[in-house]
Formats: C-alpha cells, sequence, structure tokens
C-alpha cells in the first residue's frame, strides 16, 4: 500500500478536515502515556532533543527546561526509560548536516506508524491515514498562517492536544522556496556533516523561526532544538520539507552518491527509532531512505507518497530552470555566444578560497559592517573565467560562507548584504545547541553558503571588478536580548569552478 | 563549500600511504628504536660482572642499551604511523579554507605544529618507559599498571572534554604571518587535545614485554574509532568507545539482513 500524504488546509485546516482530526486524537493519546513508554509523545521529542535532563547552555534559556514549560504534564515525564533507550534514541536530530534531510524522514515514518496503529487500533479509525502537510509556501491561498485546528485551545470539550500556549510568531513573509532551484545536494542538502543545506535554513529554520519567536520575554518553544518537537505543528512543518525534497528528486535532482552519506558513516550516532512500546529498534541510514519507497522499515517496506509534488509553491519565487538560468548568465556575460550549444550545467563541486574577512565579527543589534579581502591572484582567477566564458568553459560561481556562527541568540534571522545590496536571509535556528563545545557540533557553531554568482556578476559587468574587498553588513531582524551573543568567526568568499 | 573529490582522495592517500609505509618501518624495527634492550640474563647487576651495582649504574647501562636519541626516534615513528589517519579530517579542513597557494604549506605545519606536541610528550613518556623498565625489567607489572590507569582514564569525564576538544576544527585567518601563525598553533593545540585524550593508551604497548605491536595495532583501532564518536557531554562513560567496530558490525548486519529480504542496492 502506498500512504498517501495530504495538505492540511484541506477543509480550511479545520477539524472538518478527518486527516487532521485523527492527528489531533492520535496526538492526544499519544501524550496521555508517561516518558518510560517509547511511544509516547514525550520519548519521541526526546528523540529529537530535549531539555530535560539536559540543560540550556545559558541560564537565560532555564524557562526552556521541560520542567519549567507551564502546558508540560509533568507527571508524565517521569520516571525516566532505562538508560539503555536514552543512550540508544534520546537526542539524534541531525542539524547543520547533509544527514538533515534522510534523518527526519525515518523520524517521520516511524512516528507517522506509532500515530497509525493508534488511530486503526485504539480509535477504530482508517487504516491509510497518513501525516498531513503544511504547505506554508501557498501564500496565494492564504495557507501562510497556523491552521486554525492548531489555534482553538479545546477540541471536543476538552483540551486540545494540538493546541500549545507557548507559540508566539505570525509572521511567515520570510519563507521561500528559492531552494528548490539549486541543481546540487550540496548546495540544497548540504555538502558535508556540518554545513547547513539551502533547505534547512529557508524554508526550514525559517518555519521553526516564525513560530517560535519571542513574545517579549521568552522565545516559543518551536524556536529552539530541544524543544520544538513538543509541538504537533513541528511534524507537518518537517512533513512539508519531506515533500519538498520528494519534489526536488521527482524534478530529476539526485541525491549523493558519496558512500559517507549513503552510509550515514558521519553521524554522530546510528540513525534508531522505536518501533513499539518495548523498544524494538528500526535503524537505518541515508541509503534505506533516499525516496519515498523506504526500503526496509522495521524489516518491510514502507511506501508513502504526497498529493503535490510541485517543485515550487510560492508564487512570488522566481527561478528559472537551471539551464535557462545558465543560458540567461552566459548570454550577459558573452552576447556572441551561441546558445544553442548550452546543453547542461554540470555539477562538480570544487571549491577554491578567494578572500576572507580578518577577525571574528561580534554583531549588534541592527546592522553591523565588515569588509573581506580578496587575494589578487585567486579573485583574477575569477574575472578569467568570467572573461572566457562560454559554452564549454563555463564561468565561476561565486558563494559568500559564514563561517562559525556562534552564540545564544537562537531565535533571530540575519540579513547579509554585500556592498549595500542585499544577498541572503539566514536563519538562526540551532545556534545554541551548535555553539556548546560538549554538544554535537564541537562548539564549531553554524555555516551558511550564499551563492553572490549575480553579484559578481554585475560588479563584472559594470567594470567595477577589480576591487580589493567587498563591503559585507549584517543585519539582525530583531534586537538581541539582554546578554544574547553572536559573532561569526570568519566570511570567506570561495569559487565553484563548473 | 566543497573540495574537490581528487584533493579529497589524494589527501586520504597520503596520509594513509604514509602511515603504512612507517607502520612497515616498525615491524622492521631499525636499531630497536622500538623495543627497550635488556641484558639478556636475569638481573643488571648480574650483566655487570659483580654482585652488586648501584641504581645510577643499571640507569647508566639501560641508557647505553636505549639511547634516548633513539627511543624518542622510535616514539616519533610510532605516532607518526598511528596518528596520521587521524589528521585527514582536520588537513581537508585546512586546504578548504586556505589559498591555493599556501594550502600545502598550511597542511604541513598543522602536522609539524601537532608532532611537537606529541614529541614534547615523548620526552616523559619516553622516561617513564626507561623508569618503569629499569625497576620492573621484562615484567608485565608496569603494563598492567598503566593499563588500569588507562581502563579509568578511558571512562573518565576528563578524556571526553579532551574528546570533545579534538572536534573543534578552526576557522582560521586566510592572510600573511598571522595565518601561518594560527595553522601552527592549531596543530599545536589540536595535538595537545589529542595527547591529552590518549597518553595513557599509547604508554601501554610500550610497557609490554611482547606483543607490543599486537597492542600498538589494538590502540590505533581504539584511538580512530574514539574520534568517529561525537563530542558528549562530560560525564563518566563505561563503555570501550569502538564506535568503528560498531560501525562495520551494524553495516555488515543490515547488509546480511537486507541480503535476505531484498537485493541491498
Amino acid at each position: 500500500m502506498i500512504f498517501l500524504r495530504k495538505n492540511v488546509w484541506n477543509n480550511g485546516g479545520t477539524f472538518d478536515n478527518t486527516n487532521l482530526l485523527w492527528y489531533a486524537k492520535a496526538v492526544g493519546v499519544m501524550k496521555s502515556k508517561p516518558i518510560s513508554d517509547p511511544t509516547s509523545w514525550w520519548f519521541y521529542a526526546t528523540i529529537h532533543d530535549e531539555y530535560l535532563i539536559s540543560l540550556p547552555r545559558e541560564p537565560g534559556l532555564d524557562y526552556l527546561r521541560w520542567k519549567n514549560i507551564a502546558s508540560l504534564p509533568q507527571d508524565k515525564l517521569a520516571p525516566l526509560p532505562p538508560k539503555s533507550q536514552i543512550d540508544m534514541f534520546w537526542k539524534q536530530c541531525t542539524h547543520s548536516s547533509w544527514f538533515f534531510l534522510p534523518w527526519h524522514r525515518g523520524y517521520l515514518a516511524a512516528i507517522e506508524n506509532i500515530l497509525r496503529d493508534i488511530i486503526t487500533k485504539e480509535l477504530g479509525g482508517p487504516s491509510d491515514w497518513a501525516l498531513p502537510y503544511w504547505n506554508y509556501l501557498k501564500v496565494k491561498e492564504n495557507q501562510n498562517q497556523l491552521p486554525p485546528a492548531f489555534k482553538q485551545p479545546l477540541l471536543e470539550g476538552k483540551p486540545n492536544p494540538l493546541f500549545v500556549p507557548e507559540r508566539y510568531g505570525n509572521d511567515f513573509s520570510d519563507l521561500n522556496d528559492k531552494c528548490q532551484g539549486e541543481i546540487s545536494f550540496s548546495i540544497y542538502g548540504g555538502p558535508t556533516n556540518n554545513i547547513n543545506g539551502a533547505i534547512e535554513n529557508n524554508p526550514h529554520g525559517f518555519g521553526h523561526d516564525a513560530i517560535g519567536s519571542n513574545n517579549g520575554t521568552q522565545d516559543g518553544i518551536m524556536g529552539h532544538v530541544p524543544t520544538a518537537a513538543l509541538d504537533p505543528i513541528f511534524y507537518l512543518h518537517h512533513c512539508n520539507i519531506d515533500r519538498m525534497w520528494a519534489a526536488w528528486n521527482q524534478h530529476g535532482n539526485n541525491n549523493p552518491t558519496d558512500s559517507k552519506w549513503l552510509t550515514s558513516f558521519e553521524a554522530r550516532k546510528p540513525f534508531a527509532m522505536p518501533l513499539d512500546k518495548a523498544g524494538t529498534t528500526w535503524h537505518y541510514i541515508s541509503k534505506d531512505v533516499t525516496s519515498t519507497n523506504i526500503i526496509y522499515y522495521g524489516g518491510v517496506p514502507y511506501q508513502f507518497t504526497y498529493d503535490d509534488l510541485s517543485l515550487f509553491s510560492d508564487a512570488k519565487t522566481k527561478v528559472l530552470a537551471p539551464t535557462d538560468a545558465l543560458t540567461l548568465r552566459l548570454d550577459r556575460l558573452n552576447p556572441n555566444l551561441d546558445s544553442t550549444k548550452i546543453t547542461k550545467k554540470r555539477v562538480n563541486p570544487n571549491a577554491e578560497l578567494v578572500g576572507a574577512s580578518g577577525s571574528p565579527l561580534q554583531l549588534n543589534s541592527g546592522k553591523t559592517e565588515t569588509k573581506v579581502k580578496l587575494d589578487t591572484s585567486s579573485w583574477g582567477k575569477v574575472g578569467k573565467s568570467l572573461l572566457g566564458a562560454s559554452a564549454t568553459k563555463l564561468p565561476n560561481e561565486v558563494y559568500l560562507q559564514l563561517e562559525g556562527v556562534k552564540g545564544t541568540a537562537e531565535v533571530n534571522i540575519l540579513s547579509v548584504f554585500v556592498n549595500h545590496e542585499l544577498i541572503e536571509k539566514v536563519s538562526l535556528f540551532g545556534l545554541n545547541v551548535a555553539s556548546v563545545s560538549d554538544g554535537h557540533h564541537g562548539g564549531a557553531g553554524l555555516t551558511f553558503n550564499i551563492n553572490i554568482t549575480h553579484l559578481i556578476d554585475k560588479l563584472h559587468l559594470d567594470g567595477k571588478f577589480d576591487v580589493n574587498d567587498l563591503d559585507i553588513q549584517i543585519e539582525t531582524k530583531r534586537p538581541l536580548q539582554v546578554g544574547g551573543k553572536i559573532t561569526i568567526e570568519r566570511i570567506g568568499v570561495y569559487r565553484s569552478k563548473q | 563549500m566543497q573540495l574537490s573529490k581528487n584533493i579529497q582522495n589524494a589527501i586520504f592517500f597520503w596520509m594513509m600511504g604514509i602511515s603504512l609505509l612507517v607502520w612497515v618501518l616498525l615491524l622492521m624495527n631499525p636499531g630497536n628504536i622500538m623495543t627497550i634492550e635488556h641484558c639478556k640474563v636475569p638481573t643488571l647487576a648480574l650483566c655487570s660482572g659483580s654482585e652488586t651495582v648501584s641504581e645510577a649504574t643499571s640507569l647508566q647501562m639501560l641508557l647505553n642499551l636505549n639511547p634516548l636519541t633513539s627511543q624518542l626516534m622510535g616514539w616519533g615513528v610510532m605516532i607518526i604511523a598511528m596518528m596520521l589517519p587521524k589528521l585527514i579530517i582536520p588537513i581537508e579542513s585546512i586546504y578548504l579554507q586556505s589559498l591555493k597557494r599556501y594550502r600545502f604549506r598550511f597542511a604541513l605545519l598543522f602536522v609539524l605544529g601537532y608532532l611537537s606536541s606529541w614529541m614534547f610528550a615523548g620526552i616523559f613518556m619516553t622516561a617513564i618507559i626507561l623508569g618503569l623498565n629499569l625497576w620492573f625489567p621484562l615484567s608485565y607489572i608496569p603494563a598492567i599498571g598503566v593499563g588500569l590507569v588507562a581502563a579509568i582514564w578511558h571512562c573518565s569525564p576528563i578524556k571526553q572534554r579532551f574528546l570533545n576538544l579534538g572536534h573543534n576544527h578552526w576557522n582560521l585567518p586566510a592572510f600573511g604571518f598571522p595565518a601561518f601563525r594560527a595553522v601552527f598553533f592549531y596543530g599545536i593545540m589540536h595535538g595537545v587535545w589529542c595527547v591529552g585524550a590518549g597518553w595513557v593508551l599509547m604508554l601501554f604497548p610500550m610497557l609490554l614485554p611482547e606483543g607490543h605491536y599486537l597492542a600498538m595495532f589494538a590502540v590505533t583501532f581504539m584511538m580512530i574509532s574514539e574520534h568517529l564518536e561525537h563530542p558528549r557531554p562530560l560525564r563518566w562513560y563505561f563503555d570501550l568507545r569502538l564506535r568503528l567496530l560498531k560501525i562495520m558490525i551494524d553495516l555488515a548486519k543490515m547488509k546480511l539482513v537486507r541480503t535476505c529480504l531484498y537485493d541491498f542496492r
């Protein structure tokens, strides 16, 4: 059987959508179980991350400790499961990593099966039930807001299992699906084990930021990795991310073939999900979940799909097909070119540093400025590639990389300007966890790649290419809270040969 | 950003290749640099021809048979053989974040810094090895004692701290003298964290009267394994940190099970 995941906004995103109603009821059952039960809501949230036995790095975030979150039933959070289960399952989430997409696909498949078991066996619901997804990128249809079913405190006279009071944000205007235009997984899903992919930044990180933003004194629980999976909207948000990945593949883009990715060799923990109350384990690797036809789910094949696999949803997104974008670029750089010879852009990652900032940059609220010094000889190679651009000698692409972004001010967005032109916005979701030296990033912080090729092409065409440095401005969306800190250790500029 | 596959492969094969070559050299043990030579009679005193000799004389004889320079050379060779595979990831990181013309020089400086830390530690380690051999010639007692310390250290939060620090790959300056200084310092500090995590494990094979090549191989496997573990909160961990072995077993098991059910793609 192929399970079909449908849009949560069917029937207006209310409980008239029976798919959503069953989700709410099954979440209620999961929430009624104690954390010692691996099929409980609380146990599943710890699989992502937790502040139950772990502590926030900053005392100022103590309100995010699970024992301090008012809406959590404290009696369900004890006693803890055996240590062997904690070691095996808890705190697995893979952020800022090329395992982000495959790990979360397995996580969704596992909870979907737990929920379906409850729906069919305990609640007498449909056996073809599947997780709904929330496509907040359908702006024209006004789906860029929390579905009404998640906002009402009561369901059938009882507390609504989908309602979470610690959600404060409602500004979804920064979310987009520009990532869907990328053609290389190294940009789309991340190049290695410690760099954000484009989809992980926007819409994933932006979605967390939008729901989890601050209410003036506290961040919402969706804004922080160790609390995010407590919110039932989390799984619908990730279901949409998974849908976008499936659509990206459906439209001819390929996943990595590197054995390190396929075998999940560098993942911080083996991917493991509990299948039942006894904690029977499903071990999986990226290779198992490269398509929505999961090849080995608890010993049997498991298939699902989505009712909408369009590449783009956002009417505002203006992204050309890769070949068209390349043709346009080459036409601009070399008007005499015979564009009929251009076939397909090659994807062959080979990066080389061409410039970097000096000392680490400490950000203030609002804008902070710095310069990236360019290396004359390396920068010259970029110039040569632009001058000699042809259908067979593709010009370099140029990337700005924010390296070692660390700090404590997690729920925020940075706008990145190069030579006073807005280039990209990045979400800091996961900043705290990535900055902890004893955390799974080893304190390396977050790293973001930003394609600035169009800006460099413009410099070249305007005859302003021979510069010694680039002006960089970084602007925080929200003022830093008292004690909140963000530093960027280095800003690098790289050329990528095609 | 990402290095080309060719560069990644080149770094891998050079580091593994040099390590393997040096392993061969180790096994050949030229000039007995890898072993502590003792008299072929039960005690040093008898060896000297007199019934009693002072400890100073015994030490002098031991040093004559095992000059400090050759012991340190043996130590250095052992470090290169055992540790180079652990430097593949930091060297890839240095290559990626450096200007192309500096890549090799920076990698070399990093390795030199790293080896300096181990060689500095080696002075003390060699002294301990010689001292224990002086007091307990051809005995398993020092190895057992150090093995116990190694077991306690292995589980301790202090070792976990050093292992965590070893995962901190620095963002380096790109230009001028500060870049050279930073990469060398990075190498030294990476070496310090590595010494902190592995010093007592490295002592163990050197104190075994026999079978120390086998022990060295086991220790290398263990150190690469624990290097593959991600950073963890600081507390006591009563596991062997044999991640490499676990991964190999898990993958083999998964492959076996799936081959029975489906074709393992």
